[in-house]
C-alpha cells in the first residue's frame, strides 16, 4: 500500500470498483466451465446432468476435429510468420532516423487499427485477383498480416528500453554487427517474441471474417464453425468445451509465468551476496599477485596519440583540436566538468563517433577510420553495460569469444584469470542482477581486460559508488593497471579521484584541452585561471606586474623571480599558503566566516583585494578567530603563480 | 536497411496493395470510374447505420473509461496481491477466443439465463429481462472485449506518474483531492486520451460480437459491410463502404499517434 494519494476509504472504494470489474471479467468465462460437462444444450445452470460428450465431440465428430487441426496449423503457420517479419521489422525499424521509423512503425501497427472487416473486404478482392480464394495459404498469410502488429509493438517496446550501452560494450569488445545482433539483441527479445508469437497465434485461431471470405466450405476453420454453432437457434455447446480447454492453457502458461518471476534472486540475496565478498584492503605497496602466464605479460600497453583531434555536431564544436600523447603503461586522466567535450573525446576514442578530421594514433598506427570492433580497446563503461542474459562468466568471456580462434578451455582459462585478477574467483556462475555495484563494477573491469587490448579506456567507471567503496576501488585500478601496464586514459569529472589515480592529468572546458600535466603540475602551476579553479581551491587575484612587482587592489609584492612581463595578470594564490597573522602581513582584511572541516578550519577574509579564502591546519587555530574579527594575511611572494590574463 | 526489407516488402504486397485496390474497386462500376458507390451510401438506411454505430461506440468509449480509470489506479498504484492478480487475469482474457466469451454472455444474458434466474430467485423480477440479442447486449459484450485494452493502455502511465512529484505537491500544501486533479490527471491526461481513441476505433470495426448478441437486430456498419458482400454481392459499393471506414481509422490513428504514440499499449506494463 504505497499510494500516498488515496484515504482508506479511497482504497476500499477502488477495491470494490475494481473486484466488481475483474467479476465482469470472469463471469463470462467462468459459466462456461460447468456448462462444458453439461448433459444438454440448454445453457441452463446448475446443470440438470453431466457428462463429458462436448469434449468428445472435438475429439471424435471427424468436422470438429478436422477444423480443430486446421486451424492450429493456421495459427501456428501465420503466428510463426509474423513473428519472424515483426521482430525483423522491429529490429529495422529501431534503427532507423526517427522521423522515419514513426511512418514504418504506423505502416506495421495499421492492421491493428484498420477495422478487421475493412482489411478482409482488401484481401477478399486482392486474392480474387490472384485466383487463390479457396486456396489453404492464402489464410496463413492474410492472418500473419493481421498479427504483425502484435509482434511488432512490443518487440519495439523492448528494443527501446534495451540499454543502448550494450551494443556499444559488445562493439568495443569485439563483436562484429552481426554478432551483436544475435547474441546480445535476439536473445534480450525472446519474451517479446514470445508474448507476440501467443498474440499473434490467438489472432488466428480467433478469426471469423477473413476465414469466411477468403476459404471455401472445404477448409473450414474452427472459428467458422463456431460461428455457425453461435447463429440465433443453432447454439451448440461444443464451444464451452473449446472454451474449456483454452483456458486451461491459459491458466497453465499464467502459471508458469509465475512461477518463473518467483524465481527471480530478490533484494535480500543481493545483500548477502554482498556480505560474502568482503571488499580486500587496498595494497598499493604490495603488488596484487597477477597470474603468471604469456597471455598477460607486464607491460602490455601501447602508446596512444590524440593528434588533433576534432568533431563538430551541426555548428557546435564537441571536441576541437585536441593533441595529447599517453605513454605505454601510462594512466592520464581526461577531467573536466560536464559539458566540456570528455565524453565526446571518449567515443572518438572507443570508436563510437567518427572524428571530423585528426588522427588516432594507438602504438603508431591510426586507427581512427576503424570501426569499435577492430580498435582492440577495453571500455568500462560508467553503468558498466553488463549483459543482463549472461551469466558473470559469459560475460567475461564475451571478447573472447567473439574474436574467435580460441579453443572453449582457453576462453574458460583465461575468464578466469581475469576474474582472479579483479578477486571475484567463484562468482562465474552468478547472474548479473545478484551481484553489488561494486562486484559489478570489477566484472566490467575483468570484461574489458581479459583479452589484453592495447589500452584501456574508463568512463567514470566509479561513479555509481558509494564513497568509501570508490576510495577502495580507485586504489585497486591503480594497483591492476600498474600491474597489467595497460595504457589507460580515464574520464572524470570528480579532480580528487583524478589526483588520486592519474599519472597526468588533461583538464577540459568547452571542447579544448586546457592544460596538461601531473596532479602536482596542475595543482601549482595551473595555465588558466580555469584549471586553478577546478583543480582545488584558488583565490584569484587580478592586478599586474610592474616593475618586478605584482600589484593588485590593496596590496603590492615583490615577486622572486625576475624577467616577469609587464602587464595585466591573474595571480593563484592556494589558500593554504596563506597564514593569519595579528598584524604585519601583506593584506588587512576582515574575518567574515569561520567553518570548522575536521583537520582544517575554512576562513573567509573580506579584503580590498576581494573575499580571500584561507585553509589553516585547524591544530593551530587560536580561540582568537572569530568572525568580524580583523586579521592580517601574509604569504610568501613565491606562493603567488602568475597567469597572463587572456584578452 | 536491408532487416527491413523482407518484412515490407511481406507488408507492403499483403497489406498496402489489397488497400489500394479496395480504394481503386470503391470509385469503379461497370461504365468506368464513378462516385455512384459513394452517393450510395449517402442514402437514410446508411446514415442512421453510421450513427447507430458511433453512438454505441461512444458509449463503450465511455463506459471503458469509467471502469478502466479507477481498475487501472489500483493496480498501477496500489500494490497487492489483489491488484496483482486482478492485473494477470486481465492480461489472460486477452489470451482467449473472442467466440467462446461471446458464447459465454449468451449463456448469462439469455431468457432464462444465469442473470435472470439470479433476479427472478431473488425476487427483483417476476418476468424474465430482454438482455439479449439487443443493444444491451452488444453494450456488455463489446465491454467485455475492450476493458483490457483500455486498462493495459492506462498502465504504464499511470505507473510512470514519478510518486516523489505526488509527494512534492502534498508538501507544497496541496490536497490529496487537489494533486490528483492539479498533478495526477494532466499528466496521465495523454494516456487517458490515447485509451479512449483506441478503444473507439476497435468498437467502430468490431463485427463478431454485435453480429451475434445483437441478433441482427442492431446493425453495424461492419456488419452491412458482410451484407454487401455475401448477400447483395456488390463489391464496389462494400469497397466504398470499407474505404468510408478505412479513413475513419486512420484519421484516429493519426489522432492517436499524435497524443502517445501506438507503443504504450504494450509499453512499460510488461515486465
Amino acid at each position: 500500500m504505497s499510494d500516498v494519494l488515496t484515504g482508506r476509504r479511497g482504497r476500499l472504494a477502488l477495491s470494490a470498483v475494481s473486484i466488481l470489474a475483474a467479476i465482469f471479467i470472469a463471469a463470462p468465462i467462468l459459466v462456461l466451465v460447468p456448462l462444458a460437462f453439461s448433459g444438454s444444450n440448454n445453457l441452463l445452470l446448475p446443470p440438470d446432468s453431466f457428462s463429458i460428450r462436448w469434449f468428445l465431440n472435438l475429439v471424435e465428430q471427424p468436422r470438429w476435429r478436422n477444423s480443430a487441426w486446421l486451424s492450429i496449423v493456421t495459427a501456428l503457420l501465420s503466428a510463426g510468420i509474423a513473428t519472424m517479419l515483426g521482430t525483423l521489422a522491429a529490429i529495422g525499424i529501431s534503427r532507423l532516423p526517427p522521423a522515419y521509423a514513426r511512418i514504418v512503425r504506423l505502416l506495421f501497427i495499421a492492421p491493428m487499427i484498420v477495422p478487421l472487416m475493412v482489411i478482409a473486404v482488401g484481401f477478399y478482392i486482392f486474392f480474387t485477383h490472384l485466383k487463390l480464394v479457396g486456396h489453404f495459404w492464402s489464410l496463413p498469410f492474410s492472418h500473419a498480416v493481421l498479427g504483425l502488429p502484435f509482434v511488432v509493438l512490443p518487440v519495439l517496446a523492448r528494443l527501446t528500453s534495451m540499454n543502448q550501452g550494450l551494443e556499444m560494450a559488445a562493439g568495443s569488445l569485439g563483436a562484429t554487427q552481426g554478432r551483436i545482433l544475435l547474441r546480445i539483441v535476439v536473445p534480450q527479445l525472446y519474451p517479446a517474441m514470445i508474448a507476440g508469437f501467443a498474440l499473434a497465434f490467438i489472432t488466428s485461431f480467433d478469426e471469423v471474417i477473413v476465414a469466411q471470405f477468403l476459404t471455401g466450405p472445404r477448409l473450414e476453420t474452427l472459428p467458422r464453425r463456431m460461428w455457425e454453432g453461435l447463429s440465433v437457434g443453432g447454439l451448440d455447446n461444443t464451444i464451452t468445451a473449446i472454451a474449456v480447454a483454452q483456458l486451461a492453457l491459459a491458466l497453465l502458461i499464467l502459471v508458469a509465468f509465475e512461477l518463473r518471476i518467483r524465481r527471480r534472486p530478490t533484494k535480500i540475496d543481493r545483500s548477502m551476496s554482498q556480505q560474502q565478498t568482503p571488499i580486500p584492503a587496498p595494497s598499493t605497496a604490495s603488488q596484487p599477485a597477477v597470474p603468471d602466464n604469456q597471455e598477460t605479460p607486464v607491460g602490455v600497453g601501447v602508446p596512444i596519440r590524440l593528434e588533433n583531434l576534432s568533431k563538430h555536431y551541426g555548428a557546435v564544436a564537441a571536441v576541437s583540436d585536441i593533441d595529447i600523447g599517453v605513454e605505454a603503461g601510462e594512466l592520464l586522466s581526461i577531467l573536466g566538468p560536464s559539458g566540456s567535450g570528455k565524453t565526446t573525446l571518449l567515443m572518438l576514442i572507443a570508436g563510437f563517433a567518427a572524428v571530423d578530421s585528426g588522427r588516432l594514433l594507438l602504438g603508431g598506427a591510426d586507427v581512427s577510420k576503424l570501426p569499435p570492433h577492430k580498435r582492440d580497446i577495453g571500455v568500462v563503461f560508467q553503468d558498466y553495460a553488463l549483459f543482463p542474459h549472461l551469466d558473470v562468466m559469459e560475460n567475461v568471456a564475451f571478447p573472447l569469444a567473439a574474436r574467435g580462434g580460441l579453443s572453449k578451455a582457453d576462453i574458460r582459462r583465461r575468464s578466469q584469470e581475469a576474474l582472479a585478477l579483479v578477486r571475484l574467483e567463484g562468482f562465474g556462475n552468478r547472474r548479473v542482477d545478484q551481484l553489488s555495484g561494486g562486484q559489478q563494477q570489477r566484472v566490467a573491469l575483468a570484461r574489458a581486460i581479459v583479452f589484453t587490448p592495447r589500452a584501456l579506456l574508463m568512463d567514470e567507471p566509479l561513479a555509481a559508488l558509494d564513497k568509501s567503496l570508490r576510495l577502495d576501488m580507485q586504489a585497486e585500478i591503480r594497483a591492476l593497471q600498474r600491474s597489467v601496464g595497460h595504457t589507460t586514459i580515464y574520464v572524470t569529472h570528480d579532480q580528487e579521484e583524478a589526483l588520486n589515480l592519474s599519472d597526468r592529468i588533461a583538464v577540459m572546458n568547452h571542447g579544448r584541452l586546457q592544460q596538461i600535466g601531473t596532479p602536482k603540475e596542475l595543482y601549482q602551476t595551473p595555465a588558466s585561471p580555469f584549471v586553478a579553479s577546478f583543480f582545488g581551491e584558488a583565490n584569484l587575484l587580478t592586478g599586474s606586474v610592474e616593475a618586478g612587482s605584482f600589484v593588485a587592489n590593496g596590496f603590492e609584492t615583490r615577486l622572486p623571480a625576475a624577467g616577469q612581463a609587464e602587464g595585466a595578470a591573474t595571480a593563484c594564490l592556494r589558500p593554504d599558503r596563506i597564514r593569519l597573522a595579528q598584524d604585519g602581513g601583506l593584506i588587512e582584511g576582515t574575518l567574515v566566516d569561520v567553518r570548522f572541516s575536521g583537520p582544517v578550519t575554512r576562513f573567509s577574509v573580506q579584503t580590498a583585494a576581494g573575499i580571500l579564502k584561507v585553509t589553516r591546519p585547524t591544530a593551530e587555530v587560536t580561540p582568537s578567530s572569530v568572525a568580524g574579527s580583523s586579521v592580517s594575511l601574509a604569504f610568501d611572494p613565491d606562493a603567488l603563480h602568475l597567469m597572463r590574463t587572456t584578452p | 536497411m536491408v532487416i527491413l526489407a523482407v518484412p515490407l516488402a511481406a507488408l507492403l504486397v499483403l497489406f498496402v496493395l489489397p488497400m489500394l485496390e479496395l480504394f481503386w474497386l470503391s470509385f469503379s462500376s461497370k461504365s468506368g470510374l464513378t462516385l455512384a458507390n459513394y452517393l450510395e451510401l449517402s442514402r437514410p438506411v446508411y446514415a442512421s447505420l453510421t450513427l447507430y454505430t458511433f453512438k454505441i461506440s461512444l458509449l463503450i468509449t465511455l463506459l471503458c473509461l469509467l471502469i478502466g480509470c479507477p481498475l487501472a489506479y489500483f493496480i498501477a498504484r496500489i500494490k497487492g496481491p489483489l491488484s496483482h492478480w486482478i492485473a494477470l487475469f486481465l492480461v489472460m482474457s486477452l489470451w482467449l477466443s473472442i467466440l467462446t466469451r461471446t458464447y459465454g454472455w449468451v449463456a448469462l444474458l439469455q431468457r432464462n439465463g444465469v442473470i435472470n434466474n439470479l433476479l427472478i430467485w431473488a425476487g427483483i423480477i417476476d418476468e424474465p429481462l430482454p438482455l439479449l440479442y439487443n443493444s444491451f447486449g452488444v453494450v456488455m459484450g463489446m465491454l467485455h472485449l475492450l476493458l483490457p485494452f483500455m486498462v493495459i493502455t492506462l498502465l504504464p502511465t499511470f505507473r510512470a506518474i514519478d510518486d516523489s512529484l505526488i509527494r512534492a505537491s502534498l508538501c507544497l500544501g496541496a490536497s490529496p483531492l487537489r494533486t490528483f486533479f492539479k498533478v495526477f490527471v494532466p499528466l496521465t491526461l495523454p494516456g487517458v486520451v490515447a485509451g479512449s481513441i483506441l478503444v473507439f476505433v476497435l468498437a467502430i470495426g468490431y463485427f463478431v460480437t454485435p453480429a451475434i448478441l445483437g441478433g441482427g437486430h442492431s446493425s453495424t456498419i461492419a456488419m452491412a459491410i458482410k451484407t454487401q458482400v455475401l448477400t447483395l454481392v456488390d463489391l464496389p459499393l462494400a469497397a466504398a463502404t470499407s474505404v468510408t471506414l478505412l479513413v475513419i481509422s486512420v484519421a484516429a490513428l493519426l489522432i492517436y499517434e499524435k497524443f502517445s504514440g501506438v507503443d504504450r499499449v504494450f509499453g512499460g506494463g510488461k515486465r
